[in-house]
């Protein structure tokens, strides 16, 4: 019997039993829709986290004091970097030719107070250059009301607050509000500032309590002329931080009584990121096996079913001549042509569900009560890409194709006349 | 304010005093602490561990009696940052503000522009007698000099910074020479040491103290007094919240 009659014959088999076909093309579906939406949430939950962290925590590799790990919990400000005489410009100099080195961000992050009539609200500030920033951090863009601050200029002090802190204080923009801080030299930062944008990341703690000024405001506030805190660097491949990390220090070192360090992303915080980012790994490919096994029960029974339900069709056609191989081809080109059709169609339905949350993004925020770290945003942006489609469409045609194999290999086996009793 | 203004002790006292209970002894000490107006120049030398220079912070002090005090940094870091104490509450008003905030809650606890010195420890007003219970651990002679009276607080009321004091009280000045700190826990925390003393209008008045924080290795503060000035007039404008907010 050729393939072409097989082909012809499986077609022809596919189309008589046409709410058989449905079924099962609804059923590989959608297990191959969900399967595509919960690759594309999962994915984009992980790098939602793995940016979170990177932007706001990390960086890729981050240049510090040395001792400034040793009181990071305290902030000292006074361990910065202020370069080697002149100011930390100096340290970027160095470094910004560094292969692999994309970007350096000089940044300072700093804890202040508000004065309030019911106490003290403890804030954290956060010193950038926006512009420099843009590519990676765009504030610009997470302004939801008012516009961005202004750099330094004698009294214009100005300041974008998190929209959440500001709703707990009950301000607005273009109210004042006045902060207290301790300065690099020890004394008393207390300065007051103009609101004059509300911003809005979808990260509860950086809305709650973070606002944003430029460094040339922090540098008075905070008496750093001529200093930063830290810099954060990110790098063309993060997979290459160690060894970029290391080629920074050997060149800071080369520097007579260097006072700073680099870290990588792997190695800070005692290796807490990435000792989070395996363990956050495991645990997000660990839940989407199950859920690809769970897909895959869906397919393989329905495609189980398909065949063990046409059992006594097998043994009437083998009854009449038709070998084994035949039968096991039949029903292999059968489950291959009804897996090509459920999986695309699961894959499209599965691409444009994921498409629209990716722009729109799924607010899960009331979910957790938006009390979550740093790392987690309320709102996650599936993510969208072809590799994901066709990892999706690849799926479902390979699990329904094979799973069909298996159970016609059986019944090409059973004698026809077992087949047709129904005994098997 | 008493643990900071230990500079403005004042000994009104002449010559030793027998017999005397140890709340009679803490009762002079506290007495000691009268006085009308001060105003002086000072100079705060910070030194947070090894690792760091020490800071050097200078400023301008008044009192009026107990309740009222103002201060202003003048060093170039500082220039500006001003401070006053009317009656219970702190005010602060920096370079950069447009108002003056009062310091409040735990913040409270912590030093006062970087040095050994808590807000607390500025705040300070009560009389040790009204806050703490004394016992007599007996006399010692302070540093082969002074003979002194070692006294042992223990407080009586909850409002106060620390659970604990041993003073080591100048027999015949009156004078506390030396403090230790203590924690609820037993915890040694801070340590005053009065490095010198000047007679100011016929009165001892220590001009140099060192308040150790017993928490850090080697962290202290050096304070330092000149141009002392006792009881003479002082303007009101010191003491107004509204002219510290001009």
């Amino acid at each position: 019997m050729t393939q072409n009659y097989i082909i012809k014959m499986a077609f022809r088999n596919i189309s008589r039993n046409r709410r058989r076909t449905l079924l099962s093309i609804v059923a590989i579906g959608m297990a191959v829709f969900f399967t595509c939406f919960m690759k594309s949430y999962i994915t984009g939950l992980w790098s939602n986290v793995k940016g979170n962290t990177f932007i706001f925590e990390t960086g890729h590799i981050k240049v510090l004091n040395r001792d400034y790990l040793k009181e990071e919990k305290l902030m000292p400000l006074d361990l910065n970097i202020d370069g080697y005489g002149k100011d930390y410009t100096e340290v970027i100099g160095l470094i910004k030719n560094v292969k692999g080195v994309k970007q350096i961000f000089p940044r300072t992050r700093f804890g202040a107070i508000i004065n309030r009539e019911n106490g003290m609200k403890n804030v954290m500030g956060f010193a950038f250059a926006p512009a420099l920033e843009k590519p990676v951090n765009s504030l610009e863009a997470k302004i939801v009301e008012g516009r961005m601050f202004r750099e330094y200029s004698p009294g214009q002090h100005e300041m974008v607050m998190g929209r959440a802190m500001a709703a707990e204080l009950g301000v607005k923009t273009g109210d004042k509000i006045t902060l207290m801080t301790k300065t690099a030299e020890e004394g008393l930062g207390h300065m007051t500032f103009r609101i004059t944008g509300l911003s809005s990341y979808g990260v509860a703690v950086i809305d709650k309590s973070f606002f944003f000024i430029s460094l040339s405001t922090a540098a008075r506030f905070l008496k750093m002329e001529n200093s930063v805190m830290e810099l954060v660097i990110f790098l063309d491949d993060d997979t290459k931080s160690r060894a970029v990390t290391a080629e920074i220090n050997r060149i800071l070192n080369s520097r007579p009584g260097n006072p700073y360090q680099a870290y990588s992303w792997e190695e800070q915080g005692n290796g807490q990121y990435y000792e989070m980012f395996v363990k956050m790994s495991g645990i997000y490919n660990v839940i989407f096996v199950i859920f690809l096994v769970l897909a895959s029960l869906v397919i393989v029974n329905t495609v189980m079913m398909v065949i063990y339900e046409r059992m006594k069709e097998i043994g009437t056609i083998a009854a009449m001549g038709m070998r084994g191989s035949a039968i096991v081809r039949l029903f292999f080109f059968e489950a291959v042509i009804v897996s090509i059709i459920s999986s695309f169609s699961g894959t499209v339905l599965g691409g444009i569900v994921s498409y629209i949350a990716s722009r729109l993004g799924i607010n899960v925020g009331k979910l957790t009560g938006g009390g979550m770290s740093i790392r987690f945003s309320e709102i996650i942006y599936p993510y969208i890409g072809w590799d994901l489609l066709l990892f999706s469409f690849v799926f479902g045609v390979v699990v329904a194709s094979v799973c069909s194999y298996i159970p016609a290999l059986r019944a090409a086996r059973i004698e026809p006349v077992e087949a047709l009793k129904g005994v098997y | 304010m008493r643990i900071l203004s230990a500079v403005l002790l004042i000994s009104a006292c002449t010559g030793p005093v027998l017999a005397l209970t140890p709340e009679e002894i803490l009762k002079k000490v506290d007495d000691n602490q009268v006085f009308q107006t001060i105003q002086y120049s000072g100079t705060m030398v910070i030194q947070k561990g090894n690792r760091r220079k020490p800071l050097e912070k200078t400023f301008f002090a008044a009192a009026r009696g107990k309740d009222t005090f103002y201060m202003e940094f003048t060093n170039p870091g500082d220039r500006g940052t001003k401070y006053l104490k009317l009656n219970n509450e702190l005010w602060i008003k920096g370079t950069y503000a447009e108002r003056a905030d009062k310091i409040s809650g735990h913040t409270l606890r912590e030093s006062m522009m970087g040095s050994d010195y808590s807000y607390e420890d500025a705040m300070e007003n009560e009389k040790l007698t009204d806050q703490y219970d004394v016992i007599l651990l007996g006399t010692e002679k302070w540093e082969g000099k002074r003979d002194c009276y070692k006294l042992e607080l223990t407080a009586k009321v909850k409002e106060v910074s620390y659970y604990r004091q041993v003073i080591w009280v100048d027999q015949e000045r009156f004078l506390g020479l030396k403090v230790q700190l203590f924690a609820l826990s037993k915890k040694l925390l801070k340590e005053m040491t009065v490095l010198d003393i000047k007679e100011i209008k016929g009165r001892m008045f220590p001009v140099e103290i060192k308040m150790e924080n017993k928490q850090h290795r080697n962290s202290y503060t050096l304070f330092r007094t000149k141009d002392v000035q006792l009881d003479e007039p002082l303007s009101d404008s010191f003491f107004s919240k509204q002219q510290l907010e001009k």
